[in-house]
């Protein structure tokens, strides 16, 4: 339609569906849940629209009952990354191409089958092979990835709108192009939403993407690929080539038609991305656009003025919620003494109270964490600290991988600032608490800063202005999500633009147009309606 | 000794497959190799570089670690079978 200046609706969050007892969206969910857990899925590559089948496969476990496979996948090596990207810059051209209205027609036209036809689907995936209980599931595989779509298609009409001005005589606008080359989006098991919104932003913006899921949440990123194509998604937008992180990514680098990275996972892993893409600068036909979000060592600093109960709540919550494996997850509080006398009996009685087992049992707070190398990554940290002199177990501490990969809500408590398990990211059900003498309040604020490399999320319990004050200034470079008197989780898109500093990413805001910006590469046109035809200044007249 | 199972040019994730006690004798020696619950790209003897293991530090620590998982072998039951789903878990711990 192109005698027309179209408007993009105006986004609003999309509802969270309750699943309360007898509701049809349960009932729904529960019959879906029942149906994928009783068949077996072949999932192939997906280059081109093309299905393609390696034979080198993978599994799609169920870490709750970890003998229990829903599906097997074809991964991914450098010859199908080879034909990923021909596909990928095959699509580009049209795609970058498409009258940006018809591009975010498509995305929501995604935003509209995921909260209604595919919902449940994509809801059971996640809580089947992810582990997630509905909740957990309902807020991130549907509600904040359809908000990803509604809200990154609106900002890219406030991107496109966004011209200069033009003196008198000519019009300068802004094209803003799509990057030259693709983008591989390196996506993370914990949220769905980050999965199908890493390959997906830069795509509204014009972008071709290749996509590498993590390997224990390929089989919800597969249900995402079927929604993508039923939406429209042109063949070639988006390439799904799951497989070994090695196996995939170093050759993906190798290509100079890198233009970027979307990366979400750990510190390690993209440092050492950056690397590479650093010594191969030279071979690139662009500069790559590295937006990565990393790990975090997310804290709570409680004030003595703290409400005790939403303290309380916070920890239980922001710590263990999806077992604690959440970038955003708090994993070390500090606590004044006469907080913790008040603290202590109520916490350790909650957590007592916390339900674990299988997201077919609705009452489950807790289910099991994603894989065996994750469980005895987790595992390692807690015999640690059994081990510990300057730290002891308050509540959990157990773990069992009989069936499915379980592991207690852990309390650690210890006198020692540094401890390891204060400082490392543990990525588990584990927080540690160093209780402070109540009038060290800034002193402890100096020390949450300084523990930890990373700085995603955190959050301050104070009714006393003056101490929120004091923490804000204090930790004002400790999170790019701060957080007063709430836990450190939960952001939600188009409310609180995620993602921190330092070793905890490049701070790109996923959800926002701040992130949108890193995927074009804007061009600006001088257009003079009456050029000068003679090359002579006036100054350059005599006198 | 025997070859080695495990080289040092194996990619973690590889290693973590084939032998997930592995990662037990791995994070003793302070060589995290999950994070964010997945395995770090890459290969063993770059992770370990990237912790200022000298050459010598690493073909050590290989012939140790090929030692203990040996000595250590996981001990996978896996089967296609439909399990009952147990409401609770026990500990073992």
């Amino acid at each position: 339609m192109p005698n027309a200046k179209l408007q993009v609706p105006f986004p609003t969050n999309e509802p969270i569906f309750g699943y309360r007892a007898g509701s049809p969206e349960k009932k729904l969910l529960k019959k879906t849940l029942t149906e994928m857990m009783s068949t077996e899925i072949e999932i192939p590559i997906i280059i081109g629209g093309k299905e393609i089948k390696t034979g080198n496969m993978g599994e799609c476990r169920i870490p709750h009952d970890h003998k229990h496979i829903i599906g097997t996948y074809h991964k991914a090596g450098p010859k199908e990354v080879e034909m990923a990207i021909d596909a990928a810059l095959g699509a580009r051209e049209n795609w970058a191409a498409m009258p940006w209205e018809d591009r975010i027609a498509i995305f929501q036209r995604v935003a509209q089958l995921l909260a209604t036809k595919y919902r449940h689907i994509i809801n059971a995936a996640t809580m089947l092979t992810q582990s997630k209980n509905a909740f957990q599931a309902e807020i991130d595989s549907a509600c904040e990835l359809i908000d990803f779509f509604r809200f990154n298609t609106y900002y890219a009409m406030k991107i496109y709108e966004r011209q200069p001005n033009s003196a008198p005589g000519m019009w300068n606008t802004l094209e803003h192009r799509a990057l030259e080359g693709f983008v591989f989006a390196v996506t993370p098991f914990n949220f769905t939403s980050i999965a199908g919104n890493l390959p997906s932003a830069p795509a509204i913006m014009g972008n071709v993407s290749l996509w590498k899921p993590a390997s224990s949440a390929v089989f919800s990123a597969y249900y995402l690929m079927k929604l993508f194509k039923e939406a429209g998604v042109p063949d070639g937008v988006i390439n799904f080539i799951p497989g070994s992180g090695a196996q995939v990514g170093n050759p993906v680098l190798q290509s100079p038609d890198l233009a970027g990275i979307h990366f979400t996972g750990s510190t390690v892993t993209f440092q050492s991305m950056w690397k590479t893409i650093g010594r191969n600068i030279e071979n690139y036909k662009t500069y790559p656009r590295i937006v990565g979000e990393t790990g975090g060592k997310d804290f709570i600093v409680a004030h003595t003025s703290a409400d005790v109960d939403a303290l309380r709540v916070a920890i239980v919550r922001g710590a263990f919620e999806y077992q604690g494996q959440k970038c955003s997850a708090a994993s070390r509080a500090y606590i004044p003494k006469s907080v913790w006398v008040q603290l202590k009996d109520p916490l350790v009685e909650d957590i007592k109270s916390i339900k674990m087992g299988d997201v077919l049992d609705f009452r489950n707070f807790m289910n099991a964490v994603i894989d065996r190398a994750a469980f005895d990554s987790i595992a390692e940290y807690i015999k640690y600290a059994k081990a510990a002199n300057d730290a002891e177990i308050l509540i959990g501490g157990n773990f069992d991988d009989s069936k499915g990969y379980f592991i207690e809500p852990t309390v650690i408590l210890t006198t020692n600032p540094k401890f390891k398990t204060i400082q490392e990211e543990i990525f588990g059900p584990v927080i540690t608490l160093y209780i402070y003498d109540d009038d060290k309040y800034e002193d402890t604020l100096h020390l949450c800063d300084e523990t930890s490399p990373y700085a995603l999320t955190g959050a301050v319990f104070a009714n006393d202005r003056e101490a929120i004050l004091l923490a804000k200034n204090i930790l004002r470079n400790a999170a790019g999500n701060f957080y007063v008197n709430d836990k450190p989780t939960g952001a939600v898109v188009g409310q609180q633009p995620f993602g921190g500093a330092r070793a905890s990413g490049t701070n790109d805001k996923a959800g926002d147009m701040i992130n949108l910006l890193r995927w074009v590469s804007p061009r600006t046109i001088k257009e003079t309606f009456n050029p000068p035809t003679d090359y002579r200044y006036p100054f350059l007249e005599e006198e | 000794m025997s070859e080695n199972l495990i080289t040092k040019k194996m990619w973690v994730e590889e290693i973590l497959e084939k032998y997930p006690t592995a990662q037990e004798f791995l994070s003793k020696k302070n060589i995290v190799c999950v994070m964010c619950g997945e395995p770090v790209w890459g290969s063993l003897e770059e992770l370990m570089q990237e912790k200022d293991f000298t050459d010598e530090e690493i073909e050590r620590t290989i012939d140790e670690l090929n030692r203990f998982v040996s000595e250590n072998p996981e001990d996978k039951q896996v089967d296609n079978n439909l399990p009952k789903l147990d409401k609770t878990y026990k500990r073992i711990d």
